[in-house]
């Protein structure tokens, strides 16, 4: 699952012409770490929802890797 | 000493104090203004005010090629002019008071996406744009949550109703969540004016904030499942959605989904095959040139006729809300046709948790691309929101039986 979330995260950095990351932390906060704003949330939800099948936004927002991964695993 | 605007982005505490003393140094006028800090903004939108002079409204993250196609010029000094200016009132109440006696001369513009094209201009007056702003003797204690941006209609509606009742304003948008409660609780904010999909990415919270007492929503649909848990979270908060828009300004307002027309706006609000008509003498001054009944492109269902009273369902024509942006799908799609190696290009709405809708496209490319090279030529030409999110690159345009490009996914 890391290495798929790592690859999407890049994926929308790499559209904004944002710095990619080599390595997925847990504690990485999506605004404030990653700078991500509110459209890249958005394309991050339907990236993930092709891989995953979850929308992991759908019950609130989510601000950190760690809190994805239990949205995604909750659904698995 | 009674604070004006605070902005935890662009590290700005202003009392009215400095606000007064700021106005004083602007020494030329420039019809056009192009900021990125939402304090220079609302400086400039005073000074006009104040002057009597217009003023046109542009997004900061417009591209040098729109603001050159909407002014005709690259850079907007060529506009800056030395004018007679009026004295600047020197205490807050005398400021207030020469704000609300804002002349007719006086004109905002702003840009809204067109249903063909390119962005088209909306001019209102005084008396247009502050219809449904009200005036409270004595609120001095109201502290505005800012979170739209300050060159949409929404945003002026908001700076007008808390400038002109002297209250303050704290900037929300573009915060954190974090920072957005951190300031709420700091700054003891009182009124929040905003989209649903604002409202939507506050959530979840698990503490409650008592100082709301007043949510205002609207741009976009209101779902009751976010009103009850804005109620959980905002338990002193009373909700009103809005129907506004830059054409016409802020028109209706409800407490629930149905909007019932006051009876002085009775004679100048007609539905019609289920699509609600706006008489023109209610619209900017601008649109006046067009058709008695101007169509809003909004559908509606009645609810009941005395008193009228309706509810939104949806839009009928080629624009897409994206978290509260109207973005219109022809001026996308002419923009990616500008892409020589593209053949063909779809762009559609896909509904999404955080924004309502997100934008996608489906390309039918004569060479390869990729979608960044996309996204980046599209940057030079398009404001960020326009680009869409998701780029699919397909052998065939998914179309209508009629052979149009089909706008909705099924």
């Amino acid at each position: 699952m890391d290495n798929i979330l790592l690859r999407v995260i890049n994926t929308v950095l790499e559209n904004r012409s944002k710095s990619t990351i080599s390595e997925l932390k847990d504690t990485y906060n999506f605004r404030n770490d990653l700078d991500f704003d509110s459209l890249d949330l958005a394309e991050l939800t339907v990236r993930l929802e092709v891989e995953f099948d979850v929308d992991v936004f759908e019950n609130g927002l989510v601000n950190t890797v760690e809190e994805i991964k239990e949205r995604l695993m909750q659904k698995a | 000493m009674s604070s004006f605007y605070s902005d935890i982005v662009d590290h700005q505490s202003i009392s009215w104090d400095k606000l007064i003393a700021d106005l004083i140094e602007l020494k030329s006028y420039n019809p056009f203004c192009f900021k990125k800090s939402y304090y220079e903004i609302f400086i400039r939108l005073i000074f006009s005010m104040l002057n009597g002079k217009k003023i046109t409204l542009l997004d900061s993250d417009l591209s040098e090629q729109e603001i050159f196609e909407l002014t005709g010029h690259h850079d907007l000094s060529v506009f800056e002019k030395d004018i007679e200016l009026k004295k600047i009132p020197s205490t807050k109440t005398a400021l207030i008071n020469a704000l609300l006696e804002t002349k007719e001369s006086w004109q905002i513009t702003l840009y809204t996406s067109g249903t063909t094209g390119k962005p088209k201009s909306v001019s209102h007056s005084f008396k247009s744009i502050t219809r449904s702003l009200k005036l409270y003797p004595d609120n001095q204690l109201q502290v505005w949550g800012f979170s739209y941006l300050p060159t949409h209609m929404a945003g002026i509606q908001v700076f007008l109703q808390a400038v002109l009742n002297g209250n303050s304003i704290v900037r929300l948008i573009g915060l954190s969540k974090t920072e957005m409660l951190d300031a709420i609780l700091e700054h003891q904010i009182t009124h929040i004016s905003a989209t649903p999909t604002f409202y939507r990415l506050l959530l979840p919270i698990n503490t409650e904030f008592l100082t709301i007492i007043k949510l205002t929503s609207g741009g976009e649909k209101f779902d009751t499942s976010l009103k009850a848990h804005l109620s959980k979270v905002f338990p002193n908060a009373s909700f009103t959605n809005v129907y506004a828009s830059t054409e016409v300004g802020a028109l209706f307002g409800s407490n629930g989904e149905f909007f019932e027309v006051k009876d002085s706006l009775k004679e100048y609000i007609k539905i019609q095959g289920n699509e609600l008509f706006i008489h023109q003498s209610l619209l900017g001054i601008s649109m006046q040139n067009y058709a008695i009944w101007y169509n809003t492109g909004d559908l509606v269902e009645i609810h009941s006729n005395e008193p009228l009273s309706f509810k939104f369902k949806s839009r009928k024509s080629d624009l897409i809300n994206v978290g509260g942006f109207k973005i219109n799908v022809l001026e996308v799609e002419d923009a990616l046709l500008r892409i020589p190696e593209i053949r063909q290009a779809r762009v559609f709405a896909e509904s999404n948790s955080v924004l309502g809708n997100i934008l996608c496209c489906e390309l039918d490319t004569i060479s390869e691309l990729t979608e960044s090279e996309i996204r980046k030529i599209l940057s030079s030409d398009l404001q960020e929101v326009k680009i869409p999110r998701v780029i699919k690159f397909v052998d065939q345009i998914t179309t209508t039986p009629t052979g149009k490009i089909k706008r909705k996914v099924a």
